[in-house]
């Protein structure tokens, strides 16, 4: 990447010391960049190759533990990995800089705000990206391990990198979502960090069926599913549309994860109960459009 | 959660720095016993009595139910006997019954061969038909019945006793209507106490489901049994078939029998059942043969020793198993298709599953009816707790 200036293409380190040299007057490379050596190179690479390969053990271990603990560690676990890698990172960073670069109060201010104006300028999208996931980890609309929506997506967040997240969709499809997105975008989190998250299952009626009885199935159906969270409430909400009557049951599955095979038992049930009972559904009415 | 936890990790330590483990290591020559062996001592453990403090409990709180339904018009007339679903409260129930001295009331058992019905839609009915033999109890409500004075009490005389409330639902839609038409009868008919046995994990699915406790408040749940208790009742067998330890101070010897009956009670977390589990568990006959070697005519008088008893281990579980044995600690007995019934899958569907579990030792099938391990018991609960399954609150 080269910047224009004055008519003339300088490169992006070139900047680095005009801007350095301003602030101090001085030389540049005494000041503020420490003499780099094929040695310190040397050394930056294989920091970085370290930081990389750590940071890839980790997502890997705590995956691999997340997986096999009982369901109560497993969000505590996968939580952890956040900080894990910002810490990895944050080490990383502190590291080459001394290595290259002579830190005084002076210098520092000088790099920050020479790293503003080069971020600004070539990866605006970037930064705003992980600033954004900086924020998320301290206002946490989103965990891993967490089921939210963004836009049209909705899965379990999986991962959690640097610039973007990861959703696992119920398709089994892998999704990356850059963290800016919470700027703009309005995030909906089904379990906030809790095993259970609430479930709404639909069910429709002729309006002359007996609510009664639909609303003691349905609660019997939640009552008796094996998935069930028997210490949070369950709950029947009713609804009249222009064409039927609605019940929504609202409950909790015990993981979140079965969310889908969830609902499937709960209609299941309550379906058996409902054609056993001969309790009417809805009769829409047939829309006949011209030929 | 945290609670069982540190339960766990107490019987841990606890197990791991007592005395009883420092006699266990020098026994290498000891094995453990045949197959054989160890069903005919647990025949004679099933054969045996149920431990005193049970029976004491049991009368203990009858005597003092019955005596206050019967001075106070307004005192509950129904008691609930609540056990681990691996301990057998029916039995304990009878045997408590049978070996009192002077009852205050004569007991009647209407549900004791009690089975689920094959449709659980017809709880109620087999309920109905099997009280209405009893003409104490009044099935049907006579309408603009006059409310019970003083002077009813005198006609407080009947004793009924339901030996296992858990045969009377299965967890489907329409399951718990037997319940419900019990609680109902209780409360109708004032003139009857009711004593009602349950395993805990069955209660608190009634009591979410339909908050049964608010019906029955006067619970009383069977002791816990320390080291000399469990001692005193396995005595009878321990003389017959276990060597002292080889000890010649005769007092530590006594200490190591007294730690290894703390540590017994402590590991079975004070259930009968699963401490007999464990104390056959950590018999050991000498020699080098496999449990599954049977005994020859020449050693029918073996004698055998007590090592260091401890819970054994689980196998692998996957998220299907936790499910089924959650279902079977709920049900405490159950066929396998009412199990399938519970879970809302085809029995197709599970009979791998349970074949897998009746093979690890988890499930134990007696005449088509499947039940949990004793033994297992301690450990199935902490799994089940740290996979945020409700359990049964002792």
């Amino acid at each position: 990447m080269q910047i224009l200036l004055s008519g003339a293409m300088i490169p992006p380190i070139e900047i680095v010391h005009i801007f350095l040299a301003q602030v101090e007057g001085r030389s540049l490379d005494q000041q503020a960049l420490a003499e780099i050596t094929i040695r310190k190179i040397f050394y930056g690479l294989v920091a970085m190759a370290i930081a990389y390969g750590v940071m890839s053990g980790i997502q890997w271990v705590t995956t691999w533990i997340s997986e096999r603990v009982p369901r109560r560690f497993r969000l505590l676990i996968k939580q952890s990995l956040p900080f894990w890698k910002g810490l990895i990172l944050l080490i990383t960073i502190g590291y080459l800089l001394t290595l290259f670069l002579n830190l005084s109060e002076i210098n520092l201010f000088a790099l920050t705000g020479t790293i503003a104006v080069a971020l600004g300028f070539a990866f605006k999208d970037y930064a705003s990206s992980i600033i954004a996931g900086i924020v998320a980890l301290f206002e946490a609309p989103y965990r891993v391990g967490d089921r939210i929506q963004i836009e049209d997506h909705y899965g379990e967040v999986v991962g959690y990198g640097l610039r973007s997240i990861t959703l696992k969709t119920p398709g089994d499809n892998a999704v990356t979502i850059p963290h800016n997105k919470t700027w703009t975008e309005a995030v909906s989190n089904a379990n906030s960090g809790e095993l259970e998250a609430q479930v709404a299952t639909d069910f429709y009626f002729a309006h002359d069926v007996d609510v009664e009885r639909v609303i003691e199935i349905l609660y019997q159906a939640a009552y008796s599913s094996k998935y069930t969270q028997l210490k949070l409430p369950i709950v029947v909400v009713m609804a009249e549309k222009p064409w039927a009557t609605q019940f929504k049951l609202r409950c909790y599955p015990m993981d979140a994860r079965d969310e889908f095979v969830y609902q499937t038992d709960l209609i299941r049930r309550a379906k058996q109960a409902f054609c056993r009972d001969g309790l009417p559904y809805p009769h829409l009415p047939m829309i006949h459009s011209e030929p | 959660m945290s609670h069982h936890l540190l339960q766990f990790i107490h019987q841990h330590f606890q197990s791991w720095f007592s005395q009883a483990h420092a006699v266990v290591n020098s026994e290498e020559n000891w094995v453990e016993l045949p197959q054989e062996m160890q069903t005919e001592l647990l025949e004679k453990i099933i054969n045996m009595p149920c431990p005193q403090q049970y029976q004491e409990a049991i009368q203990g709180a009858i005597a003092t139910g019955i005596d206050r339904w019967q001075q106070h018009l307004e005192a509950s007339n129904c008691l609930i006997l609540l056990g681990s679903p691996v301990e057998s409260i029916p039995k304990i129930l009878n045997e408590s019954l049978q070996a009192w001295a002077d009852p205050p009331l004569d007991p009647s058992t209407p549900l004791s061969g009690h089975q689920r019905p094959h449709d659980p839609l017809t709880f109620s009915a087999q309920l109905q038909a099997a009280l209405e033999a009893y003409p104490q109890i009044q099935i049907h409500p006579t309408p603009n019945e006059p409310v019970p004075g003083v002077n009813s009490l005198a006609d407080r005389t009947s004793l009924i006793v339901i030996p296992r409330l858990d045969e009377c639902f299965l967890r489907c839609i329409g399951g718990w209507e037997g319940v419900d038409f019990l609680r109902n009868l209780i409360i109708q008919n004032q003139n009857c106490f009711w004593v009602i046995g349950c395993s805990h994990w069955a209660w608190n699915f009634l009591d979410f489901v339909s908050q049964i406790s608010a019906y029955f408040y006067q619970i009383t749940s069977l002791p816990k049994l320390d080291g000399e208790a469990l001692k005193q009742w396995l005595d009878p067998l321990v003389q017959t078939t276990v060597k002292p330890n080889f000890l010649e101070d005769s007092a530590e010897t006594e200490n190591l029998s007294e730690a290894y009956w703390e540590l017994l009670a402590n590991q079975a977390a004070g259930v009968s059942s699963i401490a007999a589990h464990l104390w056959l568990k950590s018999l050991r006959i000498e020699g080098d043969r496999s449990p599954d070697e049977p005994i020859s005519e020449a050693e029918t008088d073996v004698t055998l020793r007590q090592t260091k008893p401890t819970l054994p281990s689980l196998p692998s579980l996957t998220g299907g198993d936790r499910y089924l044995i959650h279902s079977l600690l709920i049900h405490g007995e159950m066929t396998a298709t009412h199990l399938a019934l519970s879970l809302g899958e085809p029995e197709s569907q599970i009979l791998g599953r349970i074949q897998y579990l009746l093979r690890q030792g988890i499930f134990l099938n007696h005449h088509s009816i499947l039940s949990i391990h004793p033994a297992h018991y301690i450990r199935l609960k902490t799994e089940l707790t740290s996979n945020n399954f409700f359990v049964g609150d002792h």
